[in-house]
């Protein structure tokens, strides 16, 4: 009976190096923050010859009328708010100026690294909307997600080229800090315990990007001079791009106007 | 029989000695059982104090803890692997596979079990799923986070709990191990009971902790592959995008899943058909423990032993019939559940049958109040608690308002956990000796046991009062509904009573294991009692016997005969 | 006997044995009198009342037998003047007294619970209000078919932020319909009947006051009939773990007097009662009234 022992090791190898084999694939993938651009090849922009791309994004047509948010789903929320508060899909000014368009350069950078920077992006959860509501963040930015209500958010992100996260936050001023390591446009986020809540975020590897204001205007500052291709992308409009020339110390228009569909 | 002189590796680790194979477990469930016990910690930590940050537990749990603050899916994690742990790591292992190993071949007469190697195989089968289990917490997204039941979609579809990702896919490979080493376990204890008994040993002589095995084998070589099957298709649906649980049209992260075909109906069949008969793996052993406890510290026979041997049959053929008493409103078709309602409370009337039988075994006794027979005493109270709180259960029209409340976990913590628990604890008190050659500290047992005993109470009773009042299982913050709002006094009630609950477990622990090298040396027979096993020398050496096996000449609960000298005749005696 | 396990024989274990068995059974009935079954107000008064009789059968075996084993363990401790242990093992009378006895307590309960359950889940009556209930991680959102008592065609590929239930806009049974999000309003004393879906995991609806409880199945329309009996404002808790957000996926039901939802109705969702007053499908036949 005993000199079958040895044998017996080999069989029991199997499954202990199967458990090890699964044990030590499940450590590898959680750190995102490692990729992030040495900084021996960075891209150093001379101030005194960047220029600006601005511009205004337009719809063109009546903006789909926003709809009172059924806030009365959760009291907690309800609470917060003395006035129903809105969609926020599609808005504009008086003039058409459309808000909350994302605005990038999207070619002409090829080759050029950029520093992360070190202040983070801050997502709040606020009245049980998202502020703000569209975001740029870059590659290896932290993206610290903040909780201002008293109730529970979760926020689940649904990238397709970054990593799927999904986290609680029970409490009010609870925050978590992420980071995304692709360039995608865009990340959305929702909180699925308040399914009205929605928020994007555009991920770069390079600092020009910006999302349009009140009025629809952007402006991108710092590029070095050169031809790029800006675009812009908005959630519900879709997205367009245009090429620009940035010449030394000047501005370069990239102003985009939006069909509104019946 | 002669044997070579064993070195470490196949004495200690490698072992073919049913007894030290048995042992293994014992030294594997408990160590499972402290961390599922740890967990049972930290749920009660949040539902009495709920959302309140300890600082100190985001050293241990930096994600599920982050700044002190427990996260609702870290909590669903930690119920999911409390199930699942004290289910099958702890209830099972440790009544079934430790004990089951240890004392079938002394109970019936054999120098070992019929396969030695697939023993050990089996043990050494479900280390890895054990270790599996475990390394789940430290993997992105956390362990598994789907309930023990791990129902799909939840279970099934990654983004749609963190802990449906990795730690989902090694909580099935885990189940997958442990399940091929409970089905070899089962075979060997059938093959074992069936071929192996000593010349006189007659079926109707056997112990009735071996009866409970010998049906808790078929039990499991008959279910577990159900389970298997189970979750071998949930793998493939979350793997190779097969649809065997996944109708068409789920939508989970803003994303139309792929699936059609399938229904989650059918994981809860196959999972169920299983599950419950795994509730009477666990409670059976404990049952016949109980039996034999009570028989020993009664010094008197075991009332109605032939009933005792019929209701564990019947048991063990009713739990296959009445597993869709867990679906009354799981939208299966209500006349099925209606079936199911006449054979779960047919069960009871086994039930019924052995919580009698103990009382009488108990009334006319002169008892013996050991710590092993103050758990054994333990077990008729709790089973009897949990039995009559499974009548509002399995009656469906009552069960509509108390499904998947509290009333059901107070229930399943009496009958199966409970009832489990404490079997196990009094078999460790009794068969110690034999165990290890040394004796327990009497002291620290009763110790443990007064603190268990009342503290278990103190803990599970009051859910049934929560369950009443609608409280919901599984939920992170009780505290969220106005309704349950003014139960947060019981809750707080339950989490300090739990945590002596588990401080009293420590004493156990701290017992085991000085007492194998401090205990008072333990003779052949400490408890004069009659049972087969009890004829092997104090610690029992490979084979078990030195000579000749001794014959049965008679069963196993010959005490206090009248017009014998002593109050006991061993079985070993003519 | 000399050779019995050292201290085993002391009186302090039995006697405490019984006086704890004892002190449980005392204070767990009573603290258990304390917590009743939420507030009713539907018609499953009939659930509640087997429930109490179950309690007071399963109530009075638990206080008689916990009774009795503390009892006997008292009174046959080891060391008690005189002690003998009797080698009486067996008694088929008694045996079979309990066996049947116990079956015929179970009898009553089993064919009671039957005919409730029947009665239960038997079909909703005709002039039931209907809603559907969809269930999602973690928000209920109460789909009304608005005038014309039929529920517009859902389509899993429009599920959106803006269309929840994934509507679809161009059937024209969807041009009446609405949605509420976490809010369910139905009269009261009239059946309700709320069917069921989900877009996601299991979910289960239940509502404490009503005794009902039913999951949702993805893939499946379950469904649930019951006749609220008083008005008021009540939570809807989801029963079936759903994920991280499951114990937050709370709604509320609002049950009004027949005036005062017809009221709402014309106020909240005017397509919904174009022709109000007539008796469409969604308001009761006279008879109801």
């Amino acid at each position: 009976m005993l000199q079958r022992a040895p044998r017996t090791l080999i069989l029991l190898a199997i499954p202990l190096a199967a458990a090890l084999m699964v044990g030590c694939g499940g450590g590898g993938e959680s750190d995102t923050a490692m990729e992030a651009v040495p900084a021996a090849s960075m891209t150093t922009v001379d101030p005194a010859t960047a220029g600006t791309i601005s511009g205004t994004i337009m719809l063109d047509g009546e903006a789909p009328p926003a709809d009172a948010i059924q806030m009365a789903a959760d009291p907690n929320c309800a609470r917060m708010h003395d006035s129903p508060v809105m969609t926020e899909f599609v808005i504009t000014d008086m003039e058409g100026g459309l808000q909350n368009a994302f605005v990038y350069i999207k070619g002409g950078l090829e080759g050029m690294s950029f520093p992360v920077p070190t202040e983070p992006v801050v997502l709040n959860q606020e009245g049980c909307v998202y502020v703000p509501h569209v975001l740029g963040i870059q590659v290896g930015q932290e993206l610290n997600i903040l909780n201002s209500d008293a109730t529970l958010h979760n926020i689940h992100a649904t990238p397709t080229a970054n990593q799927e996260f999904n986290i609680g936050q029970p409490v009010a001023n609870m925050s978590t800090t992420r980071t995304f390591d692709t360039v995608e446009i865009m990340v959305p986020f929702k909180c699925d315990v308040h399914r009205w809540m929605n928020s994007y975020a555009g991920v770069l590897d390079h600092p020009y990007f910006a999302v349009s204001g009140m009025d629809g205007s952007f402006s991108i500052g710092n590029v070095p001079p050169g031809d790029y291709t800006v675009g812009v992308w908005h959630e519900r409009l879709g997205e367009m791009e245009m090429a620009v020339t940035v010449g030394e110390m000047a501005t370069a228009d990239a102003s985009f106007t939006y069909t509104a569909s019946e | 029989m002669e044997h070579e002189k064993q070195g470490f590796v196949s004495k200690y680790i490698f072992s073919f000695d049913h007894k030290m194979i048995g042992k293994q477990y014992f030294t594997l469930a408990m160590s499972m059982g402290f961390i599922g016990g740890i967990l049972a910690v930290l749920i009660r930590l949040q539902l009495g104090f709920p959302s309140q940050p300890w600082p100190f537990l985001e050293n241990l749990f930096p994600v599920g803890m982050a700044s002190g603050i427990m996260t609702p899916e870290f909590y669903v994690s930690l119920f999911t692997m409390h199930g699942t742990i004290m289910v099958f790591f702890l209830l099972s292992l440790l009544p079934v596979s430790g004990f089951g190993n240890f004392l079938i071949p002394l109970q019936i007469g054999a120098r070992d079990m019929a396969f030695p190697f697939l023993n050990m195989l089996s043990f050494w089968t479900v280390v890895p799923g054990a270790i599996i289990i475990i390394i789940s917490f430290f993997v992105e997204g956390g362990a598994a986070a789907s309930g023990w039941t791990a129902y799909p979609p939840l279970s099934a579809i990654r983004s749609a709990i963190p802990g449906s990702d990795l730690g989902q896919t090694l909580w099935l490979v885990g189940m997958i191990f442990f399940v091929a080493s409970f089905t070899m376990g089962g075979l060997n204890f059938v093959v074992t009971i069936l071929n192996l008994r000593t010349k006189g040993l007659r079926m109707m002589r056997m112990p009735l902790t071996t009866w409970a095995q010998f049906v808790v084998g078929i039990l499991g070589l008959l279910s577990f592959p159900a389970l298997a099957a189970g979750a071998l298709l949930l793998t493939f649906d979350r793997s190779l995008g097969t649809s065997f649980f996944l109708p068409a049209g789920i939508f989970i992260g803003d994303t139309l899943m792929p699936h059609e075909g399938g229904t989650p109906l059918l994981w809860q069949h196959l999972f169920w058909f299983l599950g419950h008969p795994e509730v009477y793996i666990i409670m059976l052993p404990a049952m016949g423990f109980t039996s034999d406890i009570l028989a020993t510290f009664c010094r008197r026979p075991i009332f109605g032993y032939r009933s005792m041997v019929y209701a564990i049959m019947a048991i063990g053929t009713l739990s296959f019939l009445v597993w869709g008493h867990h679906m009354f409103v799981s939208g299966m078709s209500p006349f099925l559940g209606s079936l199911f309602v006449v054979t779960t409370l047919a069960i009871a009337i086994p039930s019924a049958v052995k919580a009698f039988n103990w009382l009488f075994t108990i009334a006319r006794a002169r008892i013996q109040f050991t710590s092993a027979s103050l758990f054994g005493l333990g077990v008729v109270s709790l089973f009897v608690t949990g039995g009559l709180t499974g009548i509002f259960l399995g009656t469906n029209a009552v069960d509509i308002q108390l499904h998947d409340t509290y009333f059901v976990v107070g229930h399943f913590h009496f009958i199966m956990a409970g009832a489990g628990l404490f079997g196990a604890f009094g078999a460790v008190y009794y068969w110690y000796p034999k165990m290890f050659g040394r004796m327990l500290s009497e002291r620290l047992g009763k110790i443990h046991f007064w603190i268990t005993f009342v503290a278990y109470y103190a803990v599970f009773f009051p859910m049934h009062y929560l369950g009443v009042s609608g409280m919901m299982r599984r939920i992170y913050d009780p505290n969220v509904y106005e309704f349950l709002q003014p139960l947060q006094p019981v809750n707080l009630f339950i989490t300090i009573a739990a945590f002596v609950l588990f401080a009293g477990q420590l004493i156990f622990i701290y017992n085991y294991f000085v007492s194998m090298r401090r205990g008072a040396p333990a003779t052949a027979n400490p408890w004069n009692a009659a049972g087969l096993e009890w004829s092997t020398p104090a610690y029992p050496g490979h084979g078990n016997w030195e000579g000749e096996i001794p014959p049965a000449h008679r069963w196993p609960y010959d005490y206090s005969e009248p017009g014998k000298k002593r109050d006991f005749t061993p079985q070993w005696e003519a | 006997m000399a050779d019995e396990p050292k201290g085993s024989r002391g009186s302090l274990q039995g006697i405490a044995m019984a006086v704890v068995i004892w002190a449980i059974v005392v204070l767990s009935s009573l603290y258990y009198v304390r917590y009743g079954v939420p507030e009713l107000a539907s018609d499953r008064g009939y659930l509640d009342s087997l429930y109490y009789v179950i309690l007071g059968i399963t109530g009075a075996a638990y206080i008689l037998y916990q009774l009795a084993l503390g009892y006997v363990i008292y009174r046959y401790r080891g060391d008690r003047p005189g002690a003998e242990s009797s080698y009486w093992h067996e008694s088929h009378k008694l045996e079979l007294t309990w066996t049947i006895g116990t079956a015929a307590i179970l009898i009553p309960i089993v064919f009671t619970g039957l005919i409730y359950w029947e009665r239960v889940r038997g079909p909703a009556p005709e002039d039931a209000v209907t809603v559907m209930a969809v269930g999602a991680q973690f928000q209920w959102d109460f789909h009304y078919p608005g005038a014309d008592g039929e529920f517009g065609r859902f389509d899993p590929t429009l599920y959106a932020i803006d269309n929840q239930i994934g509507l679809d806009e161009t059937d024209p049974a969807a041009a009446d319909d609405w949605v509420l999000t976490n809010q369910l309003v139905i009269p009261v004393n009239r059946p309700a009947r709320i069917l069921m879906r989900s877009k996601d995991v299991q979910h289960a609806i239940f509502l404490p006051n009503f005794r009902v409880k039913q999951d949702l199945v993805p893939g499946m329309t379950t469904e649930v009939w019951f006749t609220p009996v008083k008005t008021g404002s009540y939570e809807v808790a989801c029963a079936e773990l759903c994920g991280l957000g499951h114990y937050r996926m709370r709604a509320f039901l609002e049950v009004m007097e027949e005036a005062d939802y017809r009221q709402w109705l014309s106020d909240n969702a005017p397509a919904a009662v174009a022709d109000a007053g007539e008796p469409a499908a969604d308001a009761p036949p006279a008879s109801a009234e």
